[in-house]
């Protein structure tokens, strides 16, 4: 593993954010999670912004696009959001993108190796 | 149900003899209450022209139309794809005329001069009542289907994602998180493993047949190299093909192999079908891939030295699950909507999909893509 950094977990299933949060901590990070993206903008108002952001788009309370809209994405150019989500749904997604998403990825596609790889590319990017 | 009685129903009568159209007038006058105003084309060709602006609610069709019948009418106008219903009107009663309007979809017949007010106005109704009627079924029908394709949908995404948790944790074991493993464990993890990601490749292929049926599929299109896509699609897939000790062949006939088309869904065309030929291939065997570009399409063909699909069975492979019982059918285990898939896509790129097949000799696939297309 090359860096660490902070990263964001958003994911409303416990199962699975309790699952990203170990394989993310596991590699050295600095993890912090949310349910929603209500507690989301909780967070980064107490912690400030993360480095990588993985945000799933359905989640109840504040789903990720209403997120992306009121954290105002691209006024925080060091936060790299991540959509992690299993709804492939094209309109959606190209939603996200323009409201400063910068990857996508199918959740179900993501091994926990693949997680880890992911995010160490986005954090040699910012090198 | 009651038909709208508030407004008068346009009836456009097609009929080259002005008599006919005076008499039918006076009848149609004659009906209490006047429900339905009557216009008049004179030729077949005015015919057509005011039945495609959709106005009228009803046609009264003459068989004779100087050069053309109302034969040709129906046949032109299609009655069974509209929602207004077409009455053949002949000058004596034709058993052979009669069947033939019926199979174009008439929704019935009328003998000129042996119909009055009573009769033609009957038969007006129920004729409007009956396309009525059908066209709510369609409706109900299509609301169905819709319902089920978004209850597919919905289901498929649910099924996501306890899958996805499955795949986590047994990575995160696999992975050596929690400490090493025994090589048994770990044998039966990763068996644990391919099974959740074949039910969660069942899950994706359920849901792009479910959006294909719907649809809902967009293609991107724009000019791609057909010869840089299946080199890259080889490098993915070339450690799979070392791992069956199987060899794989591309021969590119022409340089360039430019088609106009939406390179993710063909990708995944190609994927597929260059995957399957070596799934349905036993060790030891090669497959080719050859390209080629005559001006204008893009030829790829696709052979393995595989099992191949019995003469009986080719015509259902590229139906919605079709499993071809054959060797390697119940280890390979596919879902029977790849192909299905494979060629709606293909077709809504306006290419084609074909096979050839030998039982134990082989089985070449062959995509024809065009090479100009609209770029969206």
């Amino acid at each position: 593993m090359s860096k660490h950094a902070k990263i964001l977990v958003v994911e409303d299933d416990v199962d699975l954010n309790d699952a990203y949060r170990m394989i993310l901590s596991s590699a050295g990070h600095d993890v912090s999670i949310a349910f929603s993206g209500k507690e989301a903008l909780e967070v980064i108002k107490k912690e400030g912004d993360p480095a990588v952001m993985l945000l799933d788009l359905r989640m109840p309370i504040m789903d990720g696009i209403e997120f992306l809209k009121q954290y105002d994405a691209p006024e925080h150019k060091e936060t790299t959001i991540v959509v992690f989500s299993n709804y492939d749904a094209q309109k959606e997604v190209d939603e996200a993108y323009s409201l400063g998403a910068e990857r996508y990825v199918l959740k179900a596609r993501a091994a926990p190796k693949e997680l880890l790889r992911i995010v160490d590319d986005i954090l040699s990017e910012k090198e | 149900m009651d038909l709208d009685t508030s407004k008068k129903i346009r009836v456009l009568l097609i009929d080259d003899d002005e008599d006919d159209y005076f008499i039918i007038k006076k009848i149609i006058n004659q009906i209490p209450h006047f429900p339905f105003q009557l216009e008049w084309a004179s030729t077949y060709d005015e015919g057509i022209s005011r039945i495609r602006t959709r106005q009228h609610d009803l046609y009264l069709v003459d068989y004779r139309l100087g050069e053309k019948t109302g034969l040709d009418v129906l046949k032109d106008a299609a009655p069974q794809d509209r929602s207004e219903p077409f009455i053949l009107l002949t000058g004596k009663g034709d058993r052979d005329i009669e069947r033939k309007s019926m199979k174009l979809a008439a929704a019935d017949y009328l003998v000129k001069g042996s119909f009055n007010a009573d009769l033609l106005s009957r038969t007006l109704h129920y004729a409007l009542q009956r396309k009525q009627i059908e066209e709510q079924r369609l409706q109900h029908l299509v609301e169905l289907n819709r319902s089920k394709d978004e209850f597919i949908s919905i289901a498929s995404h649910q099924l996501r994602t306890p899958a996805t948790g499955v795949k986590q944790y047994i990575g995160m074991l696999m992975e050596g998180f929690v400490g090493e493993l025994t090589a048994d464990q770990q044998q039966m993890l990763s068996k644990a493993y391919e099974s959740n990601e074949r039910q969660l490749r069942i899950v994706s292929d359920l849901l792009k047949v479910a959006q294909v049926d719907a649809g809902k599929v967009k293609l991107k299109k724009t000019i791609i190299n057909i010869n840089e896509l299946i080199a890259d699609i080889i490098r993915e897939q070339k450690s799979t093909y070392e791992q069956r000790h199987q060899k794989i062949i591309f021969t590119p006939q022409s340089d360039e192999c430019a088609a106009t088309i939406d390179r993710d869904s063909v990708r995944m065309v190609l994927e597929n079908i260059i995957d399957n030929a070596s799934k349905y291939s036993e060790q030891d065997t090669t497959v080719t891939v050859v390209t080629k570009d005559d001006n204008s399409q893009v030829r790829v063909e696709i052979t393995d030295q595989g099992v191949g699909i019995p003469l009986s069975e080719q015509i259902r492979l590229f139906e919605k699950f079709s499993r071809i019982n054959n060797p390697l059918s119940t280890k390979v285990g596919g879902t029977g909507l790849g192909l299905y898939w494979a060629k709606k896509i293909i077709t809504l790129h306006e290419g084609a999909i074909h096979v050839r097949s030998k039982e134990g000799k082989g089985t070449t696939f062959t995509i024809i893509l065009p090479k100009k297309g609209q770029i969206t």
